[in-house]
């Protein structure tokens, strides 16, 4: 089992310049003592105009200042919309190359499309074509990093033959991952070798299924970059405390804050029906578990909320599912004060982390093997 | 935590609809058709649209809709109406601006049973050729021309049904009455939205101002408008004002 910290960067109303710097700062705190303590990777996501859910428009510079600051830790764009209107694919691949330079290699790079409409629409984006584009994307940005020089001449863009430079640090090119939202595209990251990070948090039933079929399909996958990578993420949140009342009644607060975040964003599924958006991307299981305009939203199954031991069961439920990595939300609109998260953090590392060795990397493997 | 509406609740009290016996059972029509055109609006006054109780989405968008009912308790009837997509708490619903009925049954049933604040209006919704077509006129004045341009079929499972809110007087209170309707859908276009006239002042703020078009839907099938199951207090979070009859 794989740790990792997972950021939207949230910050709270009312926005001033020392508060925004306040919350970066207090992330790359947490990222600093996430190295320290062992954590496998940092993942940012790419979020544009999500008033007080997410300020993060730009993981790539903040993965960059992680990288600066830390020593092992892996980097991960979680994800970078690979939407034409938002990024064209060169400047993706060129950021993305530039990244794996600057941290010495350490990039993971997911890949994602977007389920919002406050996005899409801002950006004049067509939601019914983002799946394609993302696909096609996916299939290009590889080739830039492998190839001398790259041409084009597709349907989400066109380019003649130039050198996109640089090439990325690892070889033949950083792991690849697709943000796993709506249903189905677990499957597509299978069909294409890509590893499955999951953005949504399900039940253990449903993930149990997921993995199996994903670690099926992917055993006669056609990889779109030059090796497979056959991991499945899974996003929870974390507050961990000597405390289990304690533990728990934070860790759910966090939960909920989230939860009520997350709501207040216009989903392509709610704006815009189309078949390219068949779940709500950010929020499935509490919209579920919400039924009355006074209800909190839903608090969903093995949260890493707790106790150790408790925390330590729940990971145990989520291993047995064929899970390969946990990646954690700390924090939510700073809800919860930062020496209490870096205490979190620190017992996590001390008293649940040890409890899961982890496994020579066998998730890696050549394409042409 | 997410901004609440800052509407000034005093001034819209008088003319809140007077409720009489809330709806306590559902009614069904299997002959209904509804056009639906989406916009976002300006922004500039997304608080002071809304009451206290409501978030306004991000971003803040209405929907404006024309929907015929071949059957209902008070016989057939079409609604026009215009409406604020906020939250409640973690719940979305529309909260509506204003609206007409087509019959004077139609508008005390909908005012008293539902505190939908309906005034009377001639209401044309028809399907044509290139796609259905809404016309609202009240007094011979035309206050809502609207259609669908170039409509193509989607699955009826892509299109989400929304709760609405109606600011009503529910005895001495004033409240928001959630009305929670939902469709059996046999047939459902998708295309863009064509607002040819609106007047919002007539559906009751001027401020909704439609900007930047999302989408049109119209579709044809039965629709089911259930019992009012909750009212909630304008003037608190929905979280903590929320009651269920």
């Amino acid at each position: 089992m794989k740790f990792g910290v997972f950021y939207e960067i949230s910050v709270p109303r009312p926005w001033d310049a020392e508060k925004e710097k306040t919350v970066y700062d207090n992330c790359l705190e947490q990222v600093r003592l996430a190295d320290e303590l062992g954590f496998d990777y940092v993942w940012a996501v790419e979020h544009h105009f999500l008033e007080e859910y997410s300020h993060c428009p730009a993981p790539e510079i903040f993965l960059t200042a992680c990288a600066m600051q830390t020593n092992n830790i892996r980097v991960g764009h979680g994800i970078v919309v690979c939407v034409p209107e938002i990024n064209h694919p060169v400047r993706i691949a060129e950021r993305a190359a530039v990244l794996d330079l600057v941290s010495g290699g350490r990039l993971e790079f997911g890949t994602g499309r977007s389920a919002t409409w406050t996005e899409l629409g801002g950006f004049g984006a067509d939601p019914d074509v983002t799946k394609e584009t993302w696909d096609e994307i996916v299939r290009a940005v590889p080739k830039m990093w492998t190839q001398e020089r790259y041409a084009h001449d597709g349907v989400c863009f066109q380019m003649p033959s130039r050198a996109v430079l640089p090439k990325p640090y690892q070889k033949p090119h950083p792991p690849m991952w697709v943000a796993v939202t709506s249903p189905g595209t677990d499957v597509d990251a299978a069909e294409r070798g890509m590893g499955a990070l999951g953005l949504t948090f399900g039940n253990m039933a449903e993930q149990e299924k997921k993995v199996a079929n994903y670690h099926r399909i992917i055993q006669s996958c056609d990889p779109v970059g030059e090796f497979v990578n056959e991991q499945v993420a899974t996003v929870n949140f974390l507050y961990c405390h000597e405390d289990q009342a304690q533990g728990i009644a934070t860790g759910q607060r966090l939960a909920q804050t989230f939860g009520y975040m997350a709501a207040q964003l216009v989903s392509a599924r709610e704006a815009y029906p189309s078949r390219s958006y068949a779940s709500f991307g950010l929020l499935p299981q509490a919209r579920r578990q919400a039924t009355a305009p006074g209800e909190q939203p839903g608090v969903p199954e093995g949260l890493c909320i707790g106790d150790p031991e408790r925390i330590i069961q729940a990971l145990k439920g989520w291993e047995s599912t064929g899970t390969t990595g946990v990646n954690f939300l700390l924090n939510v609109i700073e809800t919860i004060p930062q020496e209490e998260v870096l205490a979190s953090l620190r017992l996590f590392g001390e008293e649940v982390m040890p409890q899961f060795k982890e496994a020579p990397d066998a998730n890696i493997r050549n394409a042409r093997a | 935590m997410p901004i609440y509406g800052t509407l000034a609740l005093e001034e819209y009290a008088g003319a809140a609809p007077v409720t009489g016996e809330l709806a306590n059972e559902e009614w069904e029509t299997d002959q209904a058709e509804a056009l639906t055109l989406s916009y976002e609006i300006d922004d500039t006054y997304r608080l002071e649209m809304l009451p206290a109780a409501l978030h306004p989405s991000i971003p803040l968008y209405a929907q404006i809709m024309v929907r015929s009912h071949g059957s209902s308790p008070v016989g057939a009837f079409n609604l026009a109406e215009v409406r604020l997509m906020t939250r409640a708490g973690s719940h979305y619903g529309g909260y509506t601006i204003g609206a007409f009925a087509n019959t004077t049954e139609s508008v005390e049933f909908l005012r008293t049973r539902y505190g939908w604040a309906v005034s009377l209006g001639d209401i044309a919704l028809n399907q044509r050729h290139f796609g259905a077509r809404a016309h609202v006129e009240v007094d011979g004045r035309c206050v809502l021309d609207m259609s669908i341009v170039h409509p193509q079929p989607i699955t009826p499972g892509d299109f989400l049904v929304i709760a609405g809110f109606h600011l009503a007087r529910v005895g001495s209170d004033l409240r928001l009455i959630q009305s929670e309707p939902s469709y059996e859908i046999e047939m459902i276009q998708r295309g863009k939205p064509r607002l040819t006239s609106i007047d919002t002042e007539a559906f009751g703020d001027v401020r909704v101002r439609p900007q930047n078009p999302i989408v049109a839907t119209y579709l044809k099938g039965s629709f089911k408008l259930g019992r009012v199951r909750y009212l909630i207090d304008p003037t608190r979070p929905a979280t903590e004002g929320t009651e269920q009859i």
